[in-house]
Parts: C-alpha cells; structure tokens; sequence
C-alpha cells in the first residue's frame, strides 16, 4: 500500500508557527471541538457520528452464544476496530498498522476494563447462554482524533441497542424477536468517554481534537478516560515527549468539563431518537421495566 | 414505493457515494485511484482493481468474497484500466445497514440469507463511486433483481416480481436473478439462483432489460443515446465527460462540457421521473454535477 502523504517541512512550520502565535489553522480555540453531528440509525445500536471531517459508523449486534468455562456467569462484549482504505489508502485489510492497534487497546481499557457494560447482565443460563454483543467500528473518513470520536460512538451506540427479550423456563429458553416483544437496553454501569490532549513546543501549548494534519506534528499525546462524575478511567500516554506531571491534574479538571459536555450531547440526542421512534406515544406501555 | 436515493462525495476519498435501494439496503462506497500498487499486485499492461466489501456487523466472510469477485469481473470490464499500467484502483464498498429479515423467519429461508438480493446495490454503488471518482469508464450499468413465485394455478405462468423486492416476497421465491445491462443493451452480468426453466429465465431477462434500460416506448431517447455513446467510447455519460487529468475545481470529477450545459439541461426536464434505472443514475450524476457547477451557471 502507498504511504500516506506526509506533510512538507513547509506546512510543518507553517502550523508550529501559527500555534506559537496562538491561531490553529481552522480558527477554533485550542480547547475546543469541531462541531459534532451525531444521527442514529433505524435499527437499534447503529450510530453515525462526524467530528469535523472524521466520520466513524458504529454499529452493535447480539447473539445467542455459550459463555467462556472460566467466566460462566457473565456474557462477552468485543469490540471491532478494524480500518478500512475507505479513510485511507495507507490502511490495508488484514495488517493492522500501529493506529489500528492503539485504538483498539484504549477502547479495550476505557469501555471493556472499566466494566462499562455489565456483562453479567447478559448471562441467560449460567454456563450454558449468554448473550454475546459486539460493536463493530467502521472509520469511513479519517481526518485526526479517532480515539475520541470512535469512543463517543461506541458509548452512544450501546445506549442506544436494544438487545432481544428473553425468557427462561427452566431449561427452555425462548428469544423474542423486535416484532414480538419491546427489546431491552443494556445494563450499562456509567459511560466513559475520551479526551486527548495533543502536545506542541515542548508542552508549553495544548490542544483538543486535533486535526490529522496538526496530529502529525504533535510531540506527545495524553487520553484520559473519565465519566460525567469525574471518576478517571484511564490515563493513557504511548511514548512521545515528556508531560509535567501538574500539567496532568490540569489535563483531568478540563477533561472532565469536557465529558460533561459530551455526555449531555448524547443524552440530548438519545431522547430526540426516542420521541421521534414513539409514534402515539405506545413505547411507555410497551416497557415492562420496574420503576426505580 | 420508497424510491432509490444517492449522496455522490459524501466523503473525503477520490471518489464516494451513499447508495440507498428501495428495499433498504444502505451502502457508502469509497475509490481511491489511480495508486501507487504493491509489488506483488502490480500489472505491466493495465491498472489492478482492488474490491473490499465489508459487512456492517463482523468480519468478511466467503460470501463477502463472493461477491468481490463477482464485482471484480465486473468492474475490470467497465473501467479501462489499459490508460492506467502499474497502478491501483481500490474500491471499498462499506454496507451500512440491510432491512430487517428476523420478523419473517430470518435464516429459515434459504433466499433470505442469498447473497444476491445485495448484490444490485453493491453494483450501483460502485458504479456511482466510480463516477464520482472520476475513474475513465468504458460504459455505465444499471443492475436490478427480480424474484420469482411460483404460478398462482398449474395452468399460469411464474410471477416476477421486479421492484421492491420485500423479505416475504424474497422468502415466497423458487428463483432470484440478477441481471446488469449496459445503457447500449449488452447483458454485463446474469447471476441466478433456485431452479427455473430456460422459458422463465428468457421472460425474467426481458423484464430485466425493460426496467434497467425502458422499453423503447417512453425511454426510446436513452436507448438511442445508448448507442451513440457505445461508439463515442470514453467520451461517454451521455452530454458529460469523465475527465481524470483535469485538475478538478471541486470535490467530484464528473463534468459537463460546456456544450454539455445546454444539452443536459432540456434532458432533466424532459424527463422528470425517470422511467428506468438509466435515466435515474443520469438524474444523481446531473444533480450533483448542477451543484457543483452553481457558480458557473451564475453569470
């Protein structure tokens, strides 16, 4: 496959530069995102997001399936990373490159290790069903800031699926399909997201959401994982220059406002979903959820 | 019956498009090209043609290769890839979501997990990728699918059903086919399933041709159109020209001339509602191109 196009010492330059003169080269705060456009899909778990010109397709599926001997009472959660050369032709089916595996790995940590799903709530009959759920991350566009994004779309999937009904008698168990009974969200502990910080001129500048362009020259990057409690999840930081260890404690008090700007944005975009799918206002009488 | 949508260029690749079918199918498709190819890969007379279809949930299976190479032969005759020596031309076809078949007895039925009911989508949403890529072809196509049932009484024959191919319909099916013509009336691809007789398939054929490229009645001029183009060659796309060496202004390569202009302006009100699958690829390309050209049509 063709190397990515690497940026000129030129445009390098032109980017430090400006960042040294406080201006990024799209005009935005150097604490700010590109504007978020978050849409559901008709089916339950299908999430399309775009930040700025990333785009990244997130889409849940469930199946009945045995659980794993050691771990009978719990149900399995994958999640899919796998790049296409539909963002870029540098990417090659089958050969996973370095993004590809580092992505996977903060998803892995920040929604699969911080017990986000309750996976045994997904248990059926204990050591013979489970359900298995698996998120599938398609990168359609990839235009810096994969983490973050894929994150946020995974988190808003989830919320979003619904998986089958089911119910056990005895040894019988009986799967409903959407038609028969209203399907049933995930049991979901809370909802970590991700910031990552990208590093410029020895630390001295910081910013958000870097583009791809402004990733490239970036000295370090730091992702920290948090809920909209600010119980940090994850602090990741794979190489690249070194971070004063203070500057983290800021890092974690403006990821947390961000988080918490991120989590009403899906909160928001979830109930606009759910009113536009109650037609007639039936879903309420559908549920057969307890009250809490 | 929900008509067929398209985005041409939704994304940042050479060349994209957003193909909805009026079944529910939804396919983003993306091309870059012409590469730099791998070693391995590389072709001293002609460019290579690479196709990835990756399904919406889990990973590519047989059937998923399957259906690349069925696009693969496709594709290799359409796109002339003897301009192009030592390169790539890379198609990723990404399906974004299928209509809902568990309601009707899902995998019970074995026409509802064929792999061919996709197959049409996947076909126009290359072909649209294509042309928003720019990428020189030697003719466009139209593909469609057709089901049929068996005779309501011994003594009638089979039914087809051509559009909207619902899941009942697919599962109530002894026989699907697809069929892809080129706008010249040549037959690209038959793919069938089930069992059938040849009297059937030769019925089914004629009503594929009638839906992909009319019935010479009240389509008469895109056949005709069709076969000048055939002659004209690269020239091609009826009025517009694909043109890969210019350097384009904006997203999306597909031009007009500038007599093209005035010729496709009168066609798009001619024809309003596209009577067959020709005239609505025309009718996405030539919106799209209008879009893109708003600021010359300004003075």
């Amino acid at each position: 496959m063709p190397r990515e196009a690497e940026l000129s010492l030129n445009e390098r330059e032109f980017i430090l530069q400006a960042l040294r003169e406080n201006t990024r080269i799209d005009g935005r705060a150097f604490n700010a995102f590109r504007d978020i456009e978050l849409t559901f899909g008709d089916d339950y778990g299908q999430v399309d997001l775009q930040l700025g010109k990333t785009r990244i397709l997130c889409n849940i599926s469930a199946e009945v399936t045995t659980p794993f001997p050691d771990r009978k009472f719990e149900g399995t959660f994958m999640i899919s990373t796998e790049f296409s050369p539909m963002a870029s032709p540098a990417f090659e089916v089958g050969r996973p490159t370095t993004d590809e595996v580092i992505l996977s790995r903060i998803l892995e940590k920040a929604i699969r290790r911080s017990s986000a799903l309750d996976t045994e709530s997904l248990c059926i009959i204990a050591g013979e069903k489970c359900f298995s759920i698996r998120a599938d991350i398609h990168i359609l566009d990839h235009d810096g800031n994969l983490v973050d994004a894929a994150c946020l779309a995974l988190v808003a999937a989830l919320r979003h699926f619904r998986r089958p009904d089911v119910s056990v008698e005895g040894e019988k168990v009986t799967v409903y399909s959407l038609r028969e009974r209203e399907p049933v969200p995930l049991a979901m502990l809370h909802h970590p997201l991700c910031v990552t910080f990208s590093y410029f001129h020895g630390g001295e500048t910081v910013l958000l959401d870097a583009t791809h362009s402004e990733e490239q020259v970036r000295e370090a990057e730091v992702t920290v994982t948090m809920n909209r409690y600010g119980e940090v999840c994850q602090i990741a930081k794979y190489g690249g220059a070194s971070v004063d260890a203070l500057a983290l404690l800021d890092c974690t008090g403006v990821a947390h406002t961000k988080v918490e700007a991120l989590d009403k944005l899906i909160e928001r975009k979830l109930q606009e979903d759910q009113r536009n799918k109650d037609l007639g206002g039936l879903i309420a009488e559908l549920s057969a959820e307890n009250a809490r | 019956m929900p008509a067929a949508t398209a985005t041409l260029g939704p994304l940042c690749s050479d060349g994209s498009a957003t193909y909805t079918s009026p079944e529910g199918y939804t396919i983003t498709g993306a091309v870059n090209g012409p590469i730099e190819v791998q070693r391995r890969d590389e072709l001293p007379e002609e460019a290579t043609i690479e196709v990835n279809i990756r399904p919406a949930n889990g990973v590519g299976t047989t059937r998923e290769r399957h259906l690349e190479s069925l696009l693969h032969s496709t594709l290799r005759s359409i796109i002339l890839t003897h301009t192009f020596p030592r390169t790539l031309i890379q198609l990723t076809l990404q399906i974004v979501s299928t209509p809902d078949k568990m309601g009707y007895g899902g995998s019970r039925y074995l026409n509802l997990s064929s792999s061919l009911p996709l197959l049409p989508s996947l076909l126009q949403t290359a072909l649209l990728t294509l042309l928003s890529g720019a990428i020189p072809l030697r003719t466009t196509y139209t593909s469609t699918l057709l089901a049929v049932s068996p005779a309501p009484s011994p003594s009638e024959k089979p039914t087809i059903h051509t559009s909207l191919i619902t899941p009942q319909c697919l599962a109530s099916a002894t026989s699907l086919h697809v069929f892809t013509f080129t706008p010249a009336g040549d037959l690209l691809l038959a793919e069938s399933e089930g069992s059938f007789d040849i009297e059937t398939w030769e019925r089914v054929y004629e009503r594929a041709e009638a839906v992909c490229i009319g019935d010479g009645e009240g389509v008469a001029g895109v056949a005709g159109e069709g076969d000048e183009k055939a002659g004209a060659n690269v020239k091609g796309l009826q009025g517009m020209e694909i043109d890969s060496e210019e350097e384009e202004e904006d997203e999306g390569g597909v031009r007009l001339l500038d007599a093209g202009v005035e010729e496709a302006a009168p066609a798009v009100s001619k024809k309003e509602t596209p009577q067959n699958l020709g005239g609505w690829v025309k009718g996405v390309v030539e919106a799209k191109v209008k879009e893109d050209m708003r600021w010359k049509n300004r003075n």
